[in-house]
Formats: C-alpha cells, structure tokens, sequence
C-alpha cells in the first residue's frame, strides 16, 4: 500500500470542496495579502493631504494660535486615530458587521434623530456633542447603510431585479436616511448616499429604468430644496453667477478658482502658495485641492485624481475577489461612495457643481469623518485579502449560521 | 448515469454583477477623466488669466518716498537736513471704544476731543490723527497701547539756520517738493528716487515683504558754497541795516575771489522755512532776482574798460567843470563841486561829470563792450532760480546823454550778482569768475555727481586791474580830498570799493525821484591779495541817511570785517581754492571742550555730540544706517536690534554738547 503523498497548499486550494448532498463544490480560493497598491494610494493621498493642510494654514494658525503647526499637529493626532480605525477595519472579521447589520442601521437612524435636537452649529444639525468631542452621525450612517445594502442585496440575490422585493425596500430605507440627512440640513451627503444606493442596486443587477425612474422621481423633489431654501438657492444661483456673489456665497468657490487656475503646470511650489494668506479660510477643509492645484499645479491635481481611480480599480478588485457576496458588496459601496465624494468634491472646487460642503475622502482636514473614512477603508482592505476563515461547502456555512459561531476547518 | 457535477462557482458577487461592476468603475474612471480635463484647462489653458486675478487680489505695488537729500554749506554744517518725525493715525476699524480712545489721544495730544471722536469713528482704514508730533507725545501714545492708534514716521525738513539764509535754501513743502530756492533749483536731485517694488498682500490687507524692503535711493547731498557763519553775518548786517534806514528791502553778497564761490546771499526781509505757511513773498534772492539802477557804483566798470582800451590813464586830469555839466538837454550834477579831478580820484569823489566825460570818449559800442565783458547785461548761471538778465542795451543805440549816465550807472540795470561778478574780476587780476554757489553734490550712493569748477575768463587785463586797486582804495582815504567812502572803517583790513547812491526811477513822475535812493556799496577785501568781495545794497532808505556810504557803507564794512577774517589767506604757491579743506577758526562759541559723557562709549560706531551732517557721513562710513529724531546735535544713541542693517536711532537736540573730532578719519580735515 502506497502510503497517502502530502499534498501541497497550492494543490489543496485549487481542489474544489466536496459537494455535499447535489450542491454545488465551491471552489477554494487562496488568501491575498494585503493590496499594497490600494494602501499605497491612500497613504499617498493621506501624506498630500497633510502636507497641503500644514502649507495651506500655517500663516493663518500663527496669526490666530500663534502656533504654525497647529492644524499640522492635530491632523496627525487624526491621523493616529485614523491609523488605529484601519487597521481595525482591516484585521477584524468582517462578517460579523454583517450580523449587525441591523442594529447598526437602527443605531444610525437614532443618532441622525439626535442629532436633529442637538443645538444647531452654524445652522447645520450635523453634530452629535459629548463634551469636547463631537461627532458626525452621517459618518455612522454611511457604514449601516452600504452595509445594509450589501447585506440584503446578497441575500435577495436574484430577487434583486424584481421592482417590489429588489428595489423598493432599499430605496425606502435610503430615502429614510436621505429625508434625516436633508433635515439637517446636508444635501451633499444625502446626495452621495442616493448615488452610493443606486450604484449598488445597479451592481446587483436592478433593472436600469428603476434607477431612470427614481433618479427623475427624484428631481422634483431637488428642485423644491433648492428654491425652498433661501440659502441653498443663493448657493445655486452664485454657481451661475459666481462674480456677483463674490463676497459672499460665491467668495470659497472664487477664490478657490484663482488658487487652482493660478497653478499652472507645476504650480509655485509647496508653502508658496498665497492664497493661504488669509484668502482662503477653508483651504484645508472641503477645498484642500485648491491649495493643492495652486502649490502643486496641475500635475498635483492630477496625481490626487489618478490615485483616486487607482482606488477605484483596486477597491474593484477587492469586491470581485471577495470571498462572500456580502463582502463583495460592502467593497463596492464603499469604494463607489469614495469615487462619488471625490468627485462631488473635485467638482465643487474645479466650478463643475454647485457647493456641496462635502470634504475630500483622505485629503481634507481631519475629525470623525477622516477616522470613518479610514476604517471604511481599512474595511476594503480585509475584503480584498480574502479572510482565513475558510468555509468549505455550503452545508458547513449553514452549520455555522445556525450556530452562530465561527467555523474552523481544515481542508480535508 | 451520473449526473454531470455543476460548474464550480466562485464565491461573491455574481457574474453579471461583476460586469455591471467593471461598468460602475469604468464610468467612474470617465467621469474622473472629464474633471481632470477640465482641471487642466483651468490650470494650463486659463492659467493666465487667474494668474492675472491673483496678482490683482496679491501684488500691490509699494513706494517707498526717498529721504530728500541735506543741504550743507561748504563746511559740512546742515543749512536743510530732513530728519524723522512721528506721526499718529488711526485705523478706525479697529478701534474698539471710540469714546475712550478719544479721551486718551486728545489728553497725550493735547487736541479736542469732539474732533477726534469724528476722526475715530469714521469707518476708514487710515487717517492722520496728528502729524508730526513731539516725541514726548508719540512716546504718550505708544505707551498707551490703543488699539487701532499707531504711531509712525514721516519725514520732516528743518533747517538749523532758521532765517539766515532763508530765501537762498528756500522751502520744501509738506510732501518734500522743493519750491523755493537751493530746494526748488536741485529739487530733483534732492528728491532722490522712490524705491518702487511689489509685496504681497494678505487677505486682511497687511502687506508682507517677502523679498525684503526695497531701500530707496536717498537724494542727493548738497554742498553750497555758502558758509553758515558768514551767512550769519551777513544776513544780521543787511537786516540791521534795512531795520534802522527804514528801508524797503536789502542785499548783501559775499564773494570768494578767484573761484566764484559765493560765500553768503543775504537778503531781507527773509523769513524762517520751518514755519511753512508764514508769508514770505517779499523774500526772495533779491541779490539775483532783483535788478536795480544801481548808479556810482559802476563807475569803476566805465573806467576799467576805459584803462583797458588805453584812452586814458589814471593819473589823467579831467575838467570835471565845478560839479555841473550840461550834455545835451540834462545837466550833470556832482555832489561835490571839483574843478579837476584825474581818472583815480574821478572815482574816489564819484564824479558823473567826470565818468560821463570818459563814457564819452569811450563810445557807446566800447563801453557796452566792456560792461558786457565784466559779465553785465546777461545771467551770470548761477544755480538759483529766477536769475535775472539785467540791461545793458546795444551800444550802438545810445544818445549821448544816455551814453554820458550809463557812464555812471543810469540806464543800465544790474543785479547784485552781477556787481559782485564784476568787483571780484577787478579783484582777481582781471580773471572773472562766473558766481557759483555749488560746491558738491553727493547723489544716495555716494557718488560725487557734480563739483565746483571755476570757468573764469579774462574780462580785463591784468595791468588794467592792478592799476584799478589804488583807485579803490582811495575811496577809503580821509582827510581834505576824502574819498566817498572815507567814513567807513572796516576793522582789520585795508580795503577797497565803490559807493552808490542812486535815485530811484519814479513811474509816477517819469523820471527819477528827487527824494527815494537805492544805496550801495561793492567793495573787495585786503586790498593786496583780495580774498572777498562784498557788496551790499539797500532799497529805499527813508532813515535820513541815503548816501551809499552811510547806509549801504556799515554793511560792507562788517560783513568784510568780520566776515573776511574766516576767510583764511591761500598758502604761498598754491591756487585759491578749497578753503573747506582747510582747518578753520570758526565762531568761538562753539570752541568748547568735548563734554563729558558719563556713559560708557557705545561699541560700534559713536555719534554723540556730532551735528547731523557729520552723523550721516560717520554712519556711510560705518556702513549703518541711522534716523534721526529732533535737530541740533546728537544727544544719545540707541541701537535698533532688529534691523536686517545696523541701524541706530539718534536722538538730535539744540542743546547737545558738540564733541571735536574724536575720530578724524570719519571727521575729516574740515571739521570746525
């Protein structure tokens, strides 16, 4: 008898499970190691980001805190605790946010609620105030919500392309958190919320005209915003005629306009830009990439651009790689709710669309929105490296669920 | 049969979601790349036009006003010097309790309080509060650290001679444009040039200097000819004695022989340049601007040129007819009643009869020659303005009564310029030289940019000349045959010169007033190695006296007196010029011992006890800069420890004590 050859790892992942009882062998795929070209970008992005923050308000922070470093050193303390939320994101296992997919979205909806009777900060209900911290529930919201959405797209599955089952459920629970958004008021993260949605339900396979339908639904309902809002028709109407509201609405996104404009093929170079004189107050914030286009010119633009699709393709392949449908979801919202927010951003700053006081994902000044941003995208990292946990055959992943404990199995 | 085994799946997303995915991304990447497009034409296509926008939000253009240059006399000593004075303005956007302010302001300002409030609360970014003030009084406001009140520094222009002097430096107005005088004729030489540069401005309008300032080039230094302490005398002669022959106004010129150099341009009445806003129309150079039928004292010019053109000698005796002579219709009138005279004494008794005879002999077109020869009749360039020609009319033209009182000075006019021109080329051997009152001018870099040369030219002979000094000189002589001006002594020298006493011509009559005089003297000084001329005139006596000798006389002999003992003798062999470069006894008062400092002396370089003039020139030789806060002398020094350039703030007080060279290469030979 020939004694049993040791096979090799490789040999061992290539080899389909066992089917169980008729069901289909699901194949075996390999772990990946972290994806280094993602990390790459963000870190990438995250470096311009802070360098432009420090160049773009060291003159103002002297003036005001007689410290020039001053936003420089808070940055990195974000940035520490951003480092700890990513690599959290990326180590822990994500299917257990799938589990509580639920609670997080109630958790969501109540703390969008709370924030709507906290005291207003600059007229905006965004902010949730525990004492010194405060906290933007609109972070939270974004992780339920695509995490929702990963979760009963997987779930539904086929489903997904009939209009009652597929696509209804999901637009009301969005519409829920859009209508609690605007309530705050924030149209630009409601926006980017609704775009994140559709993108999903596209994914999984929705039906084009739904998404047709509910954009246009959704029209009438921009337009009431915007001409029932006296400041958000101010805003509108500055977009159009930014120099007669140069002072006021308009004042951010002219100024940002001759900061980028000024920059040229390589722009004046890092700490010379002067419009960090005092000419942009939100330099560092939602317009971080004005500053960058003037201090870094127009290859600077460029490179912030190219990594962003660079996450784009990455962010791609991790949801394609991912082990589960759920997973595979998650990577895609969040990466497609980057992609929307830069854009959004990009377009706000290069005079494409109207203001939307979205920031910039990696690049702009820190707060919860940086440390959330990380670990959404640390999460991206852990669905692309394919999870060591290995269920094998349908039937053990069943056995798991009813269990409700994690499974360990070695490859018979 | 087995059935076949289904298809292994990947896990995941399903096939059609992964091409809707790469979909998704595909979409994503063109909608990056169209932001991208736009961005670059934004960033290259457009760029120059949001360049444009923001140099226009970023650039402003700066000028900074350059120091006006000093005026010094030929020693150095400042006769116009600007130094710093403190100004306080407000920016009223950031005064936060206008009431309080106001209260404050008006106690260290001494102002009314109602006035400021307005000036406070008027929502502009700059206004003067008060300009100039004291520095007790900027130190008040400083102290009192209101916010949107500061205090900063203007340029103030002062000078130290006060009215002496006054209309020949003349006057800069507020904003340091010449407009009168040495100020007004070198007033671009002066200004200097503004620095004009570009500084980048912040959002809240506060400019910042990213290259550093840009110095402006200081105007230029200007040395005159004049010397203070003769000027000095000069201006108390002529003042004193307009003051006591109630006269209307009065010259009084001081010439170097040999070079031209006027030494002192005195005229009254004159008036102070540090009281701007004082009425001084009255005062101007009359010594170049005024041009007077100045009558005997241009008989020795009628026989100089008649000595010149050999039709005469001095010792020729002429019939000078008792004093009365008719030419023409008109009859000659002597003071004295002569019967003989010769050349010489022609002049020492200033007969008309006996120059009008000479005149005659001479010929219009010899005289007029030789009157323009002695520099009559045309501008003798000096550098002030508003030189007048005077007029000496084409010879050929003259009737022979005209010819007869040109002889004697009627019917030509003169400026006191030209008389002293041509008194100092009777004194010089012959040689005229063009009058000049500047010496040197030192433009902001140091550079000598222009130096007195003396142009001189033969007016008469040599022989000519020599032979015209005894006649001078025994204008002074006393005794039975006096000469005009036997009355005047002038202590320490023997001297020469020619009274004057014209009557004035009346427009209301058509003719020349019986009773209204101008009266003057030219004189030169010692007589065997002439070193000054002087020449006094005085306008309208109605004192009583009218004779040259009388009125115009005393001038010349104080001002030739004391005057010409400053005026040192040249060494044996050496050529007149230059006497700044010599050491010089100067006005005794201020021969004092170096005070005491109890201080200990400063490092770098030490400026207490020098006048302005020799600070700026210790400082250029330091290479420091310096502002200068007050006038007079250096009081105390401080050094300004955060300047890019060294720079000291001097103090400048009247009382200072003066300090003697302690550093004679910085001093140079010429400090007093």
């Amino acid at each position: 008898m020939v004694a049993p050859r040791l096979q090799t790892a490789a040999e061992l992942d290539a080899r389909p499970a066992p089917a169980v009882a008729g069901q289909a062998p699901v194949a075996v795929l390999p772990e990946r190691g972290i994806d280094l070209a993602l990390l790459a970008s963000i870190l990438a992005l995250l470096s311009i980001g802070t360098v432009e923050i420090y160049a773009s308000t060291s003159v103002a922070a002297a003036a005001k805190y007689h410290d020039g470093a001053y936003f420089l050193k808070r940055q990195l303390v974000w940035l520490g605790f951003g480092g700890v939320a990513m690599w959290l994101g990326s180590t822990f296992d994500y299917r257990r946010l799938r589990r509580w997919t639920y609670p997080l979205l109630i958790v969501a909806f109540v703390l969008l609620g709370g924030a709507l009777v906290m005291p207003a900060i600059n007229g905006a209900h965004r902010w949730i105030l525990l004492g010194p911290l405060s906290f933007q529930p609109v972070e939270l919201a974004k992780l339920a919500l695509v995490s929702y959405l990963a979760y009963s797209l997987a779930k539904k599955a086929d489903k997904v392309k009939t209009f009652t089952i597929g696509f209804v459920p999901h637009l009301v629970v969005a519409s829920a958190m859009m209508a609690a958004l605007l309530a705050q008021p924030d149209l630009g993260s409601s926006i980017i919320l609704g775009a994140t949605t559709l993108g999903m339900l596209f994914v999984a396979g929705a039906n084009i005209s739904y998404i047709v339908i509910a954009v246009l639904s959704a029209a009438p309902i921009g337009y009431q915003l915007i001409v029932g809002t006296p400041w958000r028709l101010q805003r509108f109407m500055a977009y159009f005629n930014p120099e007669a509201f140069a002072d006021k609405e308009a004042y951010q996104f002219l100024q940002a306009q001759i900061a980028i404009g000024s920059g040229g093929w390589s722009g004046a170079g890092l700490g010379d830009g002067r419009q960090a004189l005092g000419y942009m107050p939100e330099g560092h914030n939602d317009f971080i990439l004005a500053p960058i286009g003037e201090e870094l010119g127009y290859i600077g633009v460029a490179i912030v651009l190219a990594l962003f699709v660079m996450i784009v393709w990455r962010g791609l392949r991790a949801a394609l790689g991912a082990r589960d449908t759920y997973g595979g979801y998650v990577a895609f919202g969040v990466t497609i709710m980057f992609a929307m927010q830069a854009l959004f951003n990009v377009g706000v700053v290069l005079g494409l669309v109207p203001n939307k006081g979205l920031t910039l994902p990696f690049v702009s000044y820190g707060g919860t929105s940086l440390i959330m941003t990380m670990f959404l995208a640390g999460l991206v990292l852990n669905i692309g490296r394919r999870p060591e946990y290995q269920v094998h055959t349908r039937e053990l992943v069943n056995h798991a669920k009813r269990k409700r404990q994690r499974v360990r199995v070695a490859i018979a | 049969m087995k059935p076949r085994p289904p298809k292994p799946t990947t896990p995941g997303l399903s096939r059609s979601a992964r091409h809707r995915a790469y979909a998704a991304a595909a979409f994503m990447t063109i909608l990056f790349s169209g932001v991208g497009y736009h961005a670059y034409g934004l960033q290259v296509t457009d760029v120059e036009h949001y360049r444009t926008l923001a140099d226009r939000q970023h650039v402003r253009s700066l000028e900074v006003a350059a120091p006006r240059g000093a005026i010094l006399d030929r020693r150095g000593r400042p006769l116009a010097v600007t130094t710093d004075a403190e100004s306080v303005f407000v920016n009223s956007r950031e005064v936060k309790d206008v009431t309080a302010t106001s209260e404050k302001l008006a106690a260290a300002l001494g102002l009314s309080q109602g006035e400021l409030e307005a000036r406070l609360g008027s929502g502009k970014r700059f206004a003067w509060v008060a300009r100039r003030v004291t520095d007790a009084q900027a130190a008040a406001v400083r102290a009192a650290k209101l916010p949107g009140i500061g205090v900063t520094t203007e340029p103030r222009r002062s000078y130290p001679g006060g009215v002496s002097g006054g209309p020949v430096i003349g006057i800069a107005d507020i904003d340091g444009k010449g407009v009168d005088g040495i100020e007004l004729a070198l007033d671009e030489a002066l200004t200097g040039k503004r620095a004009r540069f570009t500084a980048v401005r912040d959002a809240h309008g506060k400019v910042l200097l990213e290259d550093g300032l840009v110095e402006a080039t200081p105007g230029a230094t200007v040395t005159l000819t004049l010397d203070r302490t003769i000027q000095g005398i000069a201006d108390a002669a002529i003042a004193d004695a307009v003051i006591k022959n109630r006269a209307k106004s009065g010259v009084a010129i001081v010439m170097e022989v040999g070079t031209g150099r006027v030494l002192a341009l005195a005229s009254y009445p004159t008036f102070d340049p540090n009281a701007p806003g004082t009425s001084h129309t009255a005062a101007r150079d009359r010594g170049v601007t005024d041009t007077y039928e100045i009558g005997s004292v241009m008989k020795p010019f009628t026989v100089a040129t008649a000595l010149e053109d050999g039709v005469t000698r001095p010792d020729e005796l002429w019939d000078v007819e008792g004093g009365s002579w008719q030419v023409g219709p008109k009859i000659i009138r002597d003071v004295d009643h002569d019967v003989q005279l010769t050349t010489g004494e022609i002049i020492k008794r200033s007969s008309n009869v006996g120059a009008a005879k000479i005149g005659l002999r001479l010929g219009g077109e010899r005289l007029a020659a030789g009157l323009r020869a002695f520099g009559f009749g045309k501008r003798t360039g000096i550098e002030l303005p508003g030189e007048q020609n005077g007029r000496v009319r084409d010879g050929k033209t003259w009737r022979e009564i005209e010819l007869a009182t040109i002889s004697f000075g009627y019917g030509v006019t003169v400026t006191p310029l030209q008389l002293a021109a041509a008194m100092g080329a009777i004194a010089d051997g012959g040689m005229y030289s063009p009058p000049r009152i500047i010496e040197r001018i030192v433009d902001g870099d140091g550079k000598v940019v222009r130096e007195h040369t003396n142009e001189k030219h033969r007016a008469v002979s040599a022989r000519t000349a020599a032979q015209m000094l005894p006649i001078l000189q025994s204008v002074f002589d006393k005794g039975k045959m006096a000469g005009t001006a036997g009355t005047i002594v002038v202590p320490g020298f023997i001297c020469g010169g020619k009274t004057g006493t014209a009557h004035k011509y009346d427009p209301a009559l058509k003719g020349y007033s019986p009773d209204r005089y101008v009266s003057s003297f030219a004189g030169l000084a010692p007589i065997d190695h002439p070193r000054i001329v002087v020449v006094a005139v005085v306008d309208d006596p109605s004192g009583g006296d009218h004779f040259g000798s009388k009125v115009a006389g005393p001038v010349f002999a104080r001002v030739a007196s004391e005057g010409g003992s400053l005026i040192p003798p040249p060494p044996p062999g050496a050529p007149v010029a230059k006497p700044a470069a010599k050491p010089a006894a100067v006005d005794s008062a201020d021969q004092r011992d170096p005070a005491p400092f109890d201080e200990a002396v400063p490092d770098g370089p030490d400026f207490r006890g020098l006048g302005v003039a020799k600070a700026l020139d210790r400082a250029r030789a330091a290479g420091v800069r310096v502002e200068l806060v007050g006038s007079g002398r250096v009081e105390s020094q401080e050094e300004i420890v955060d300047a890019a350039v060294p720079t000291y703030r001097l103090v400048i007080s009247e009382r200072a004590p003066r300090v003697v060279a302690r550093d004679a290469a910085v001093d140079g030979p010429g400090a007093p």
